[in-house]
């Protein structure tokens, strides 16, 4: 089960182009193409003729040419031609979605059309914003998108998983505060007169202790912005070298995910060496990620559904955040039967 | 460590609703210790999730009569005791938190500041609002009403038998 009526990240901007992009997520197939105007379309990537996938054929102006028999498509869905007939059959229309492009990356919402709302977008503007500068990832993740979500959430794992980047053994010693408004969930970790992690330290430049602090704010059910740093014992954050992670997290399936991913930071702007220096290292961290939550797949895989996780005090927003999931599910499940019911009487 | 989940306030309750508990969340192989919860209509027909109904306690903390809506805490007086203290407006409480137990503070109406005594952190609630703090180590917090009129509700929860409760759990 997905939450539906949410905007998910589906592309980078470079990625989508005239030539057609196939993409899965929520286990809808999609297929992503820019126009002549350089808009981007988003459509289901199926042809209704034979089934075909669009992804496999070509772009005229704003349509899409199935690359089996020629039926035609344009942005909003609606079959334009059928190249063995002039008659258009009525059921040859093809489901679009709502698309925004914004900050390099591609929104699409994959629920009810009327529901999609621009303004529920996150700000992103660190991506392209010339006071930060960003290193982007994008990753295949062999587990359920609710791993990724628990993992951004409980960075007590950084100790574990880590050590050689952004882990420290003293990340776990200190405890949390959640505060919970909406359907948004922060986590928040102060510690104080700590050693910055050694990927950072190298890039700022820095030796000796400071106040590093890390916030994980999850805006359930796609998107986590981790607000992080480091600043003097007992200085404001704002004063700090201050390091914005923001975090696409997108269900292909049950359990693989997109992990969309960008690292904006406040320092070292034009340091070309930190950036290439951080591009690696933060791929190892995504390594490490993924490696670490395809072996929880595989172990939760063969678990009994009547045993369950063991969340300690440090999992308060794993909980909150589940609860969180589970309401919005319960509601879009709750309109579905609704509308069931509707249409049977 | 501390929990704050902003809410609807009292008066603009509909149904009823838990406030906090613990285990967090039913169902999920942790047994019922304590809820808290603002309830709507007769408090008899609310029965937290997971309870049992053998070693159960209910205690109605306080009423606003034209919503009918009460906040009320139950709990399992095998495992966890509760004390209740109430402030009102320009009234300080001084809470000291025992290591191991934890402490609810609900904004009945009105706000209240809860601060730490350090001061490194400090949040206004409101009415609705659901702040809980818990962790091993003894600390104290202050609970301020505003001047205006205000009602804070502060439940301590202390362990029976466990060296600490912990919010999940």
């Amino acid at each position: 089960m997905y939450v539906l009526n949410t905007w998910y990240v589906t592309a980078w901007s470079h990625e989508v182009t005239t030539t057609p992009v196939k993409r899965m997520v929520c286990e809808i197939p999609l297929v992503l193409y820019r126009n002549v105007s350089g808009q981007v379309r988003i459509l289901e990537d199926r042809c209704p003729h034979r089934g075909y996938p669009l992804s496999a054929g070509v772009t005229h102006d704003d349509t899409i040419e199935c690359g089996y028999h020629g039926f035609t498509f344009d942005g909003a869905g609606t079959c334009t031609r059928v190249p063995a007939q002039s008659t258009i059959p009525e059921r040859a229309v093809v489901r679009s979605f709502p698309v925004v492009e914004k900050d390099g990356w591609i929104w699409v919402w994959t629920g009810d059309k009327s529901l999609a709302d621009e303004s529920q977008i996150p700000d992103t503007h660190y991506m392209n914003d010339p006071a930060w500068a960003a290193n982007t990832h994008s990753y295949l993740f062999e587990c359920r998108a609710d791993l990724i979500h628990d993992n951004l959430l409980d960075l007590t794992h950084e100790s574990f998983i880590h050590t050689s980047t952004v882990g420290d053994d003293y990340i776990y010693k200190h405890g949390i505060t959640v505060e919970v408004e909406g359907t948004v969930v922060s986590a928040d970790r102060l510690m104080p007169n700590v050693a910055p992690p050694p990927l950072y330290a190298k890039t700022m430049g820095l030796d000796g202790l400071f106040d590093r602090f890390h916030c994980t704010e999850f805006h359930v059910p796609n998107y986590h912005i981790l607000h992080s740093g480091i600043t003097g014992a007992g200085r404001p954050r704002e004063e700090g070298y201050l390091i914005k992670v923001l975090n696409g997290i997108t269900p292909i399936t049950a359990n693989t995910s997109w992990y969309y991913y960008c690292f904006a930071r406040n320092f070292a702007i034009d340091d070309v060496q930190a950036t290439a220096d951080l591009q690696e290292g933060l791929a190892t961290v995504l390594d490490e990620d993924a490696d670490a939550l395809r072996l929880q797949e595989i172990g939760l895989s063969t678990r009994p559904s009547n045993v369950h996780d063991v969340l300690i005090a440090q999992d308060a927003g794993v909980a909150k955040a589940r609860r969180i999931m589970k309401q919005l599910l319960d509601a879009e499940a709750q309109f579905r039967d609704a509308a069931v019911t509707a249409t049977s009487h | 460590m501390w929990m704050l989940e902003r809410g609807t306030s009292f008066s603009g309750q509909v149904e009823t609703h838990q406030l906090a508990a613990c285990p967090d969340t039913h169902g999920r192989g942790d047994r019922w210790k304590w809820s808290v919860a603002a309830v709507v209509g007769d408090v008899q027909s609310w029965f937290p999730l997971g309870a049992d109904r053998s070693s159960y306690t209910c205690e109605v903390l306080d009423i606003d009569v034209a919503q009918r809506c009460s906040l009320a805490v139950a709990f399992d007086p095998a495992f966890v005791s509760i004390e209740v203290r109430i402030a009102e407006k320009n009234e300080q409480l001084e809470v000291l938190r025992i290591g191991g137990s934890e402490v609810v503070v609900i904004p009945l109406f009105g706000e209240a500041l809860v601060v730490a005594p350090n001061g490194v952190w400090k949040r206004w609630l409101t009415s609705g609002d659901t702040f809980v703090i818990e962790g091993e180590d003894d600390e104290t917090l202050f609970v301020t009403p505003s001047p205006e009129l205000t009602r804070v509700i502060v439940i301590q929860i202390s362990p029976m038998t466990e060296q600490a409760l912990r919010w999940v759990p």
